[in-house]
């Protein structure tokens, strides 16, 4: 059977503000991640685009960009598509149906309508079309604050416990020159930070950025033909709409606890020297340790407390600054964690390198529901060697 | 973007039918009896279509809160600070929601009782559920 890989992936610089609509920063992305893997654009015949917002549908934007191919897709899953999309383009290439996918995603700021050239943000889904947004609710910090009450109200979870989180990514990001904040972040500065919708502050939101990002799935196969080493996929799971049937969901219970088992059944959660987790909130991280399993439920908060999770501690999670520190370049988003996954197995994170990194997990999460939590939750393990 | 105001769709008409007379609903299916909100296409159990609208309580408690100052949508800044609740309803289901006063706001805690009123939206004719606390 053909075996899928990640041959490389690059991102392109972020910024607050550009002049670049969003195709322009996802071709720049794609560029960049051919260079960095030395793949002939002409090899490609497979693309997936994060663009939720784009009019455009998969295949005229594959057009617009002049890529010929065997298999387009559009992910249109929040903040998971990215993950999601390298997960599709591995079946994919798995199947037979394209041998080198570009997964892209990215963007500039919806917010610039200028720059585009039709509506600049999807269809509003029915449930948050008049039950929702009516009341001025609505948007993932109101959502995350719903969340983060009742987390802090049931276990005790502090502000000091989350504000670890924000101020030891923000420890990584300075280490990271493409990341947009890195000014000094102490304990105090994240507790001072103005409430956006309580508990949340500001130092709790992502910040919404400009650029793109670009990975590429190839078989094992093709990338042996390749200067730089591949890295390879363990394990993945994903899982949509946990208890989307329960008119009165626990608002605290994700869909990780679904897949966890599968997801470290090969390979434990023993093995991993670090986490890329998806982390729009510190909260979200707080969240994805307990249900992925690395403490129990209700003492995510404690765990982060006890647990050094530098670059230079038991358990390194988002070691290039997540998100949270980084920006978050539209759907584009999602693929910063896998990046940084595969720069730490090849040795190439610099000053921010992890020891002997070999293994390690990368989660995607997106979408936020009516009454429970994440949509659409997703991990997967990857790593240096090839997992047999 | 102008402030977003609910559309009726033909599932959930008798919902706005309801609110406009001051009463709160939700879906019951009468194939398998299960009671639903928000409005849905269909049965999300069953997925039949006999579905009607069964008059609730309209009391509950708070299953959590947020106290939003920065809102989303700039429509809706001159309003805040304004408190979205979460509301778990007498009957067992939750219900997405915001304190019609903001009186009730300061020493707001989970398990607070709350009962629903009804304000006008938009150009009026929509009547949006809001929850008031309970006193003792």
């Amino acid at each position: 059977m053909t075996r899928a890989v990640i041959a490389g992936g690059a991102e392109t610089r972020f910024s607050r503000t550009s002049d670049l609509a969003d195709l322009q920063f996802m071709a720049q992305a794609i560029r960049l991640a051919l260079e960095e893997t030395g793949i002939s654009k002409a090899d490609v015949d497979g693309i997936a685009f994060c663009a939720n917002v784009l009019p455009d549908d998969s295949s005229y934007m594959a057009e617009h960009l002049g890529f010929s191919v065997r298999w387009t897709m559009k992910a249109d899953y929040g903040g998971a598509s990215s993950v999601l999309s390298v997960a599709r383009a591995v079946e994919a290439v798995e199947a037979g149906r394209a041998e080198v996918v570009v997964c892209v995603g990215g963007g500039n700021r919806f917010d610039f309508t200028d720059l585009h050239h039709d509506a600049v943000s999807p269809p509003i889904d029915y449930a948050h079309r008049s039950f929702v947004l009516p009341y001025g609710y609505g948007g993932p910090n109101m959502q995350m604050a719903l969340l983060q009450r009742r987390h802090m109200e049931l276990y005790g979870t502090t502000l000091e416990q989350l504000g670890k989180i924000a101020t030891t990514f923000r420890r990584h990001a300075q280490l990271n020159d493409n990341a947009l904040l890195r000014g000094d972040m102490t304990l105090q500065d994240y507790l001072d930070s103005p409430l956006i919708a309580d508990p949340i502050r500001k130092f709790d939101c992502v910040m919404r950025c400009a650029g793109a990002v670009a990975v590429i799935v190839t078989s094992e196969e093709y990338a042996k033909r390749l200067a730089k080493p591949p890295v390879y996929i363990g394990a993945y799971q994903e899982q949509h709409s946990f208890g989307a049937n329960d008119m009165s969901p626990d608002k605290l219970e994700t869909g990780f606890v679904a897949f966890r088992d599968k997801l470290f059944e090969r390979i434990p959660r023993e093995e991993m020297d670090f986490l890329q987790l998806y982390d729009d909130y510190p909260i979200a991280i707080v969240a994805q340790l307990e249900d992925l399993g690395f403490c129990k439920r209700g003492e995510g908060g404690k765990f982060i407390e006890d647990t050094d999770i530098s670059i230079w501690g038991d358990l390194p999670i988002n070691t290039s600054g997540g998100i949270l520190s980084i920006g978050q370049p539209r759907l584009g988003g999602g693929y910063i964690p896998l990046i940084e996954a595969m720069r730490q197995v090849r040795g190439e994170a610099g000053p921010r390198q992890i020891k002997d990194a070999k293994t390690g997990l990368v989660s995607g999460i997106g979408l936020m529901s009516y009454l429970s939590n994440l949509v659409i939750t997703c991990g997967m393990i990857v790593g240096k060697e090839p997992f047999e | 973007m102008t402030r977003p105001t609910p559309k009726t769709v033909p599932w959930d008409r008798d919902f706005w039918a309801n609110a406009e007379r001051g009463v709160l609903s939700a879906q019951r299916c009468d194939d398998c009896g299960r009671l639903q909100h928000y409005p849905k296409p269909v049965c999300s159990e069953c997925l039949g279509a006999n579905i009607r609208f069964e008059a609730l309580s309209g009391r509950g408690e708070v299953y959590s809160f947020t106290t939003v100052r920065r809102p989303e949508l700039p429509e809706f800044e001159a309003e805040a600070p304004y408190t979205v609740v979460d509301v778990l309803l007498d009957e067992g289901i939750r219900f997405l929601s915001r304190l019609a006063d903001e009186q009730d706001a300061p020493g707001l805690k989970l398990g607070d009782k709350l009962t629903t009123v009804f304000k006008p939206v938009g150009d009026g004719t929509k009547h949006l559920p809001y929850f008031v606390k309970v006193r003792d």
